[in-house]
């Protein structure tokens, strides 16, 4: 069924942003419907102006849009006054491009980048008319397949996902849909097509999967139970990068991210425990100054777009980072450009390349050294002194801008108040050159996330930091960072929680997460829609004390629920990190020689320039 | 003003139903990209955010199509419209259509500046003629009609220049001249609507033409 464009114009008025809903944009692509053999929408499981700052989105909507008998539309999640209308008039969830409802595609594809989005999923579905458990859908309706970070601890989703996707999708997302193609073509029933599924490396099909339980409740085993399901699932790697999409589609209503992107490497060396993307998308790959500056090239001319960003997870550390914004500001000049690197390191070098930016003074540069103390910060191997801070804040200051944001974690392993009190001393020394620069304009913003536990780093075994605790150290935080020129953002609790518990959860949290979406949860990342309540009475629901799942600390022998899934990062690599964290030795960048975590061994790829 | 300006292009277009839900904002920001698409020579402001000029006759409501619409756009180079025109045309979205290019003097006053009002044509449906024109004759008949638009309450009366009923090829349409005070409030349809109490029959509003003259 095609949503009638009368009905929407009847409606669309009503609601907030409504060219949300409406698609159009510059360069996306309609293709006709029944040329296609194969079908898909890309499902987004936020708003549109998040799900349309997502490189990933637009990677996949081009590669999959170049093959002739494909086609790959698009579809975010309403926001609630959008969602009331479709209920109460009927209106199915439909991808952009062809307005026809998701339950048409062949396949459905959700990215899932963040854990409090997850409920999300289960409402897109319900608004397609699906059955949000992948056990209640059958051959007449579209496969539901999930790729992205969440991918690589799927078992939270494995009651609503057919198949994960688990790793780079450039590769395997086209050979996912041939599969399914044949399936089609042949008639085959919905178990013969995930077989056929479970075949292809990096595809993960839960229900090909069992769970057994020890006698302490907790998670003891991920067992097979056909031949054709992978044990473990490896990730998948493209190796070399292949060429960034520069036909990016361009939306109207402002994303959050404003600007063209392009990824100038991808993977991490710097070996931060607490960071889960520097483990998953080992090994490094860079692609070249003159790649990188044909591309932007190509991207400011296609899209219009005035500034556009060099993404990556430390854009600073691309061994030819200073050749590539040379490159761009000299052969992009006219008309004016903007180059903006959102990953900052922390040293003056970082500094200096801000410097070759234009229009960026505004904003004020961003610095995150993550720990207040020395002795926290090799806990965690970010590999930066006090002295790069202060010199990087120095440089930053006396090159003229007159704010600094810095971000810092609390609840890191071994953390005690003083190191806590650590920040505070570190952001008043911070202030303090500020003010020798720019006297009373200067301002500080400091960020202080809680460290919520990450599946697949050193810190999967520990625990979330307790409340009191918590409570406590926000309090130092707050007593010592008063005053007109700091502005300090501290974490919710309860929000904390809800990642801890589901991040690190097994598949009996998907009663869970249904229970929560049938009681109104949606966005739970959108502070005035999160619903505690509704969560709380999830888990009294399903006996789960999310207080004790997310504060235990997991046994070095204890089977963990992704433990099936291999990103390549060897589970006693993780270990014997965390232990090095424990005593505070420092591991070093893997550009200064191989760490052994295991990656190009298990991926089979070189990596490296 | 960039010192740079140099040239001065009145640009003629149309908004379509596939583009009829971007806010004012966005479709500003929607031009900058056409325009850089295109390779025109846009004037820049000087600074470390440089932006370009680029001023909207006035605002289309969201939801709005508009026949007639007008941007100005300054360049800093002198340019015949004809080649303007063939710059733009791979450059434009669906649902946007230039129809002219005139050239501008740079001093002339701002664009929103030079306008009294604008011609909408109202399309309704499931409700009778007779109903509407009787609502219609109500409002034009009142000394003051106060309304409340984004939480500030005015008197929309004298913001009327002129109401008409006729019956369309699919419904009722109401031809509506809604005009622009001195102190620089516009008339909207949207508003007007609610005024009337038609709004859940609103079928679509369409802007038929932007009305130079000094406002009043």
């Amino acid at each position: 069924m095609v949503v009638d464009r009368a009905i929407l114009d009847r409606w669309l008025p009503t609601v907030g942003k409504p060219a949300r809903y409406v698609g159009n944009e510059w360069n996306s692509v309609c293709k006709p419907w029944d040329e296609a053999t194969v079908r898909m929408v890309l499902a987004y499981p936020d708003v549109y102006e998040v799900g349309m700052s997502n490189v990933g989105l637009q990677i996949l909507y081009d590669i999959v849009n170049r093959r002739s008998e494909a086609l790959l539309e698009r579809a975010f999640a309403p926001w609630p006054d959008m969602e009331a209308v479709m209920r109460e008039q009927g209106i199915p969830l439909y991808a952009l491009e062809s307005r026809r409802s998701l339950a048409e595609f062949e396949v459905i594809g959700f990215t899932l980048p963040y854990e409090l989005n997850l409920t999300n999923v289960l409402n897109m579905l319900d608004l397609a008319g699906l059955p949000v458990r992948a056990a209640e859908r059958d051959e007449s309706m579209p496969l539901v397949i999930a790729g992205g970070s969440g991918a690589y601890h799927p078992e939270p989703m494995a009651d609503f996902i057919d198949a994960f996707v688990v790793g780079e999708g450039e590769e395997v997302l086209l050979e996912v849909l041939d599969v399914v193609h044949a399936a089609r073509s042949t008639h085959q029933d919905r178990e013969g097509m995930l077989r056929a599924l479970a075949c292809v490396p990096g595809v993960y099909v839960p229900c090909l999967y069992a769970a057994s339980y020890g006698a302490d409740g907790h998670l003891a085993d991920m067992r097979p139970t056909v031949p054709e399901a992978q044990m473990p699932v490896v990730k998948r790697v493209v190796d070399p990068l292949p060429p960034p999409p520069t036909k990016m589609v361009v939306p109207y209503v402002q994303p959050v991210h404003d600007r063209g992107m392009i990824e100038i490497m991808r993977g991490c060396t710097q070996g931060c425990r607490f960071c889960q993307a520097g483990m998953i998308y080992r090994p490094l790959r860079e692609r070249s100054v003159d790649e990188i500056v044909e591309a932007v090239g190509e991207i400011l001319c296609e899209t219009g777009d005035p500034e556009v960003a060099l993404i990556s997870l430390s854009s600073a550390d691309h061994s030819q980072i200073r050749e590539v914004i040379e490159g761009i500001l000299h052969r992009h000049a006219h008309p004016p450009t903007s180059v903006t690197l959102p990953s900052l390191r922390t040293d003056a070098f970082s500094v200096e390349l801000a410097q070759l930016f234009q229009g960026i003074r505004r904003s004020g540069l961003t610095f995150a050294p993550e720990a207040g103390s020395q002795r926290l910060r090799d806990t965690i191997n970010k590999k930066v002194s006090e002295q790069d801070l202060l010199r990087a804040v120095e440089a930053a200051f006396a090159n003229g801008w007159q704010r600094v944001k810095l971000y810092f974690m609390i609840g890191l392993p071994g953390e005690t108040d003083e190191d806590v009190q650590a920040i505070v001393d570190l952001v008043r020394q911070v202030i303090e050159i500020g003010f020798r620069h720019h006297r009373k304009k200067a301002n500080v913003s400091v960020t202080v996330s809680t460290l919520v536990p990450k599946p697949h780093t050193p810190f999967q075994w520990h625990p979330l930091i307790d409340k009191e605790t918590l409570q406590r150290r926000q309090a130092i935080l707050r007593r010592g960072l008063r005053g007109r020129n700091i502005r300090l953002n501290t974490h919710g609790a309860q929000d904390s929680l809800l990642e801890a518990v589901i991040s690190r959860g097994d598949r009996r949290l998907g009663a869970v997460i249904e229970r929560a979406w049938r009681s109104g949860a949606r966005f739970d990342a959108w502070g005035e829609q999160f619903k505690w309540q509704a969560w709380l009475d999830a888990f009294a629901q399903e006996g789960i004390d999310p207080e004790v799942e997310a504060r235990r600390e997991r046994a070095a022998g204890e089977w963990l629920p992704w433990d099936h899934i291999s990103c390549g990062v060897s589970k006693d690599y993780l270990r014997a990190e965390s232990d090095r964290g424990d005593n505070g030795s420092i591991t070093r960048d893997c550009r200064e020689g191989c760490t052994h975590c295991g990656a190009r061994e298990a991926l089979g790829c070189e990596g490296g320039r | 003003m960039s010192e740079r300006t140099i040239d001065r292009m009145r640009l003629t277009f149309s908004v379509g139903d596939e583009v009829k839900y971007i806010s004012h904002l966005d479709l500003l920001r929607a031009w900058e990209r056409i325009l850089r698409r295109a390779g025109l020579p846009l004037a820049y402001s000087q600074g470390f955010n440089p932006h370009p000029r680029i001023v909207i006759a006035m605002p289309l409501p969201v939801g709005c199509t508009g026949a007639t619409e007008m941007v100005d756009v300054y360049l800093e180079e002198v340019l015949e419209p004809v080649p303007v025109i063939s710059a733009l045309a791979p450059a434009l979205p669906v649902g946007i259509k230039v129809s002219s290019a005139t050239r501008v003097p740079t001093g002339e006053s701002a664009l929103p500046n030079q306008i009294c009002g604008a011609e909408y044509r109202l399309s309704l449906a499931e409700v009778s003629l007779d109903h509407i024109s009787q609502r219609v004759s109500e409002l034009v008949a009142m000394e003051r009609c106060e309304v409340t638009f984004r939480r500030k309450t005015f008197d929309l009366r004298p913001l009327i220049g002129a109401l008409s009923v006729r019956t369309g090829p699919s419904g009722t349409i109401i031809d509506a001249l809604l005009l622009r005070s001195a102190s620089g409030r516009i008339g909207r349809p949207d508003v007007l609507l609610e005024a009337l109490d038609l709004a859940a029959h609103a079928r679509g509003v369409h802007r038929e033409r932007i009305v130079f003259g000094e406002a009043g």
